[in-house]
């Protein structure tokens, strides 16, 4: 008899729903097969069976909601199966019940002619390799332990990690050909699968140039700026039905909106301070203009300005070590490896996925990774791995026509900032033979801080940095 | 260049070197009058007559032996063991004598001699007339074992190997004698021992194979290239000493590798291609290294049905590739 945990499903993850269980009391289960489906503000992950066995008892039933490392079921191994007592299977309506009213909906919105959005698909992403969600020890989302020595060998040679593959082998295992295909397109960009499935949220971004904005710097994958559309299709409100003699609806929750209001509510306790500057990115524009066709055809997605702010922002972060950082009760956790979270708006609501070691991809790399991170947002394809461990995070909705925003830090990181729209304005430059008056491309930023963590003045020396590198693009700017 | 069978071939490699090395004889059962059971040497009595194309007793442990003590005094015996199975009553002076002569007289004496025998399945020939037995011989220091798979290497390699200072066994597939043709210089050439050859390049998996096996391999890797699954084969043609360098070259650069032998599995020469691949190619492969092979029964068996059921084909070939592309 062995007891079943609830596995830890990200990092920042303390608890999941119990979605869906996959197997009954009584039924034969082998060893890594699905078991049951659990939910989190982040994700939905099939959990794999830890053992094989006969499955005995479900100890939390669908909708609960348990904590990391609780018990959640009971399996006879497989050395003793066939001994499931009879009795034990009476728990089995319960636990039925339970799902038909998991399955119905959580918070009841019976009457309500909830559009698709909520009810329907999942907001959630859905986790393809059970083995990557097992969550099993600390094999939880470790997907070397499953990789070839061919594989291991080129991850290393490479300077990749397994986390930022899609295995395509039997039972999810990554495969030589991913690596290869991997390293390929981010040296060409052309073929992959990865770059081609992103074309269409690049090709956006690019298709709109100016209010795009912010160039961020290395990793941090503001999505949002390649994302653009679908927050403006999908908002909330979207399609509400009243019923008639109803004047109030309540709209049900999805586990994103959960978790996008736990998040924000904690976010509240960092007192926030913002900072503003604007950033001539005449250049940044010119490079960029002069690039887009030649990178288009070569590499077939689009060159946003956000990978040009992942960078600037962590060369930033290089000088700024202290915004490279988690506040914690005891004080400033900083961190050595720059993990730039980018802002993706999806459907239903906002994720922010990782680029991690952002300060070592170029400028392509850091396209291809945000372009990646911001498809597979969209397309609920995101995996666990790609959230969490965020240092730092940009978030862009420039594209969207803002100029000044009032980001919320996505704590425990402590700090934040904006693209906002590249708009044309007056401005005036000194010039050898006397001040002129010209017509300059300038993008508004905003730094977000935790007020804890840093104070204004390091706060400025942080996003003057930001702006420095920014200005400081010039036609030899290496694109590769 | 002329088209030749498979077993022209061989007997134009021996009447070649014949006429032009007197030093050369053939011996073995019924191969002066009737020119050989599969008549490989047809024709050489009536050439070169009673002194140099011997016909021997039922005696393989003679026929062997005679040829060590010809080869020590002079001559380029070319011995022939009517079928690979009845080898073994010349194990002994195969093993412990010609293989080791070199080593026993410290370089002194060798034993330029070779061991010609049909071998291999698939021609209804039952427990006696169907074995593969590559993996006792290639697990002998001292001896080469050579198999070709076409007509050009059949003679080319033939021609090295009677010109090789010391003993090779020669294996030809019996299938193969007459149902494969191919263009052979009517000149004479040697293809050098020691070297296997890419028969068909490709990128995703290596598939190896030796005799019979590389135009089964060849078949399977037309049939899953449909489906994407592009595959190399190798031809080793030489079993021992073997050419690591194609074969690790290979792998390296596919990742996969599937060894194909129609010999029984447990024991097989694959699996000793199997365990160099996996300790010198380790760090490239993207799969595990796979054997192909016939079943752990004790002989190949007569009745039809069961034979193909132990022989292996193009159709169980592909079917193994594509088990080891999905890894």
């Amino acid at each position: 008899m062995a007891k079943v945990t609830m596995p830890q499903l990200g990092e920042s993850v303390a608890e999941g729903t119990i979605g869906r269980w996959l197997k009954q009391p009584g039924d034969s289960v082998a060893k890594y097969e699905p078991l049951l489906e659990v939910i989190t503000d982040k994700v939905n992950a099939e959990v794999p069976s830890p053992f094989e066995g006969v499955l005995r008892e479900i100890l939390a039933p669908e909708g609960a909601v348990v904590a990391n490392n609780a018990e959640i079921a009971i399996i006879d191994t497989a050395d003793e199966a066939g001994s499931t007592p009879a009795a034990e299977v009476a728990s089995m309506p319960a636990a039925a019940d339970a799902r038909e009213e998991a399955e119905n909906g959580a918070p009841a919105t019976p009457s309500v002619g909830t559009p698709a959005p909520a009810a329907a698909a999942p907001q959630t992403m859905v986790i393809s390799t059970p083995p990557a969600a097992t969550g099993d020890l600390d094999e939880s989302g470790d997907p070397s332990a499953r990789m070839t020595p061919a594989v291991r060998r080129l991850l290393r040679e490479h300077g990749l990690e397994a986390s930022q593959l899609v295995g395509t082998g039997g039972g999810g295992r990554i495969t030589r050909e991913d690596v290869l295909t991997r390293v390929e397109a981010i040296r060409t960009g052309a073929a992959s699968p990865v770059a081609t499935t992103s074309a269409a949220a690049n090709g956006h971004a690019a298709a709109s140039p100016a209010p795009a904005s912010a160039t961020p710097a290395r990793t941090s994958g503001s999505a949002r700026a390649a994302t653009s559309a679908p927050s403006t299709q999908a908002g909330p409100g979207a399609g509400i039905a009243f019923p008639p003699g109803t004047d109030e609806v309540l709209v049900p929750m999805s586990q994103m909106r959960k978790g996008i209001a736990a998040q924000m509510t904690r976010a509240l306790q960092a007192p926030h301070a913002y900072l503003q500057m604007e950033v001539d990115v005449t250049r940044l524009v010119a490079l960029r203009e002069r690039e887009k066709r030649a990178y288009q055809a070569n590499e077939g997605i689009g060159l946003s300005y956000v990978p040009f702010v992942v960078k600037a922002s962590a060369e930033a972060l290089k000088r700024n070590p202290t915004f490279n950082a988690h506040w914690t009760e005891q004080g400033l956790l900083a961190k050595r490896r720059i993990n730039i979270g980018v802002a993706v708006a999806v459907d239903e609501g906002l994720i922010v996925p990782v680029v991690r070691d952002a300060d070592q991809l170029s400028i392509h790399g850091l396209n291809l990774a945000i372009t990646d991170l911001a498809n597979r947002a969209r397309a609920n394809k995101l995996r666990l791995d790609d959230f969490g461990g965020g240092t730092f995070t940009v978030d862009n909705t420039g594209y969207l026509g803002t100029t000044l925003v009032m980001p919320i830090i996505n704590v425990p990181e402590v700090g934040i900032v904006t693209m906002e729209a590249i708009t044309k304005r007056p401005v005036v430059v000194s010039t050898p033979d006397g001040d002129v008056i010209a017509i300059r491309p300038v993008m508004n930023m905003v730094l977000g801080i935790d007020h804890r963590a840093n104070d204004g003045a390091s706060g400025a020396a942080m996003l003057r940095d930001i702006k420095a590198w920014l200005e400081g693009v010039g036609p030899e700017t290496a694109i590769y | 260049m002329a088209v030749r069978t498979f077993i022209e071939a061989v007997r134009e490699a021996m009447a070649q070197e014949m006429r032009r090395d007197a030093s050369v004889i053939v011996l073995g059962e019924d191969v002066g009058k009737k020119g050989g059971v599969f008549l490989a040497t047809d024709g050489l009595w009536a050439e070169f007559g009673d002194d140099r194309v011997i016909d021997t007793p039922l005696t393989e442990s003679m026929i062997v032996g005679t040829s060590i003590g010809a080869a020590l005094n002079g001559l380029r015996p070319i011995a022939e063991i009517q079928f690979a199975d009845f080898i073994f009553p010349a194990f002994n002076q195969l093993v412990s004598e010609a293989a080791r002569m070199r080593y026993r007289t410290m370089g002194a004496s060798s034993v330029p001699m070779v061991v010609r025998a049909p071998y291999g399945g698939g021609v209804h020939g039952a427990m006696y007339h169907s074995q593969s037995i590559e993996a006792f011989f290639t697990h002998v220091p001292g001896l080469k074992t050579v198999v070709p798979s076409t007509p050009y290497d059949a003679k080319g390699l033939l021609v090295a190997s009677i010109r090789d200072e010391d003993p090779v066994l020669f294996l030809e597939h019996k299938k193969l004698y007459r149902s494969v043709r191919g263009d052979v210089p009517g000149r004479e050439y040697t293809v050098p021992i020691g070297r296997a050859v890419v028969r068909r390049p490709g990128s995703r998996l290596t598939v190896v194979a030796y005799g019979l096996m590389v135009h089964y391999a060849l078949e399977a890797a037309e049939r899953v290239a449909d489906e994407g699954i592009d595959c190399e084969v190798i031809d080793l043609r030489t079993l021992r000493p073997l050419d690591r360098e194609t074969l690790l070259g290979s792998v390296r650069k596919t990742g996969k590798c599937l060894v194909a032998y129609e010999d029984n599995r447990f024991g097989g020469y694959g699996a000793e291609i199997a365990a160099i691949v996996a300790e010198e190619a380790f760090d490239y492969l993207d799969g595990p290294v796979s054997r192909i092979a016939g079943p752990d029964s004790p002989a190949m068996p007569y009745n039809h049905i069961l034979e193909d059921w132990f022989m292996l084909n193009p159709a169980k070939i592909a079917d193994a590739i594509r088990k080891l592309a999905a890894y």
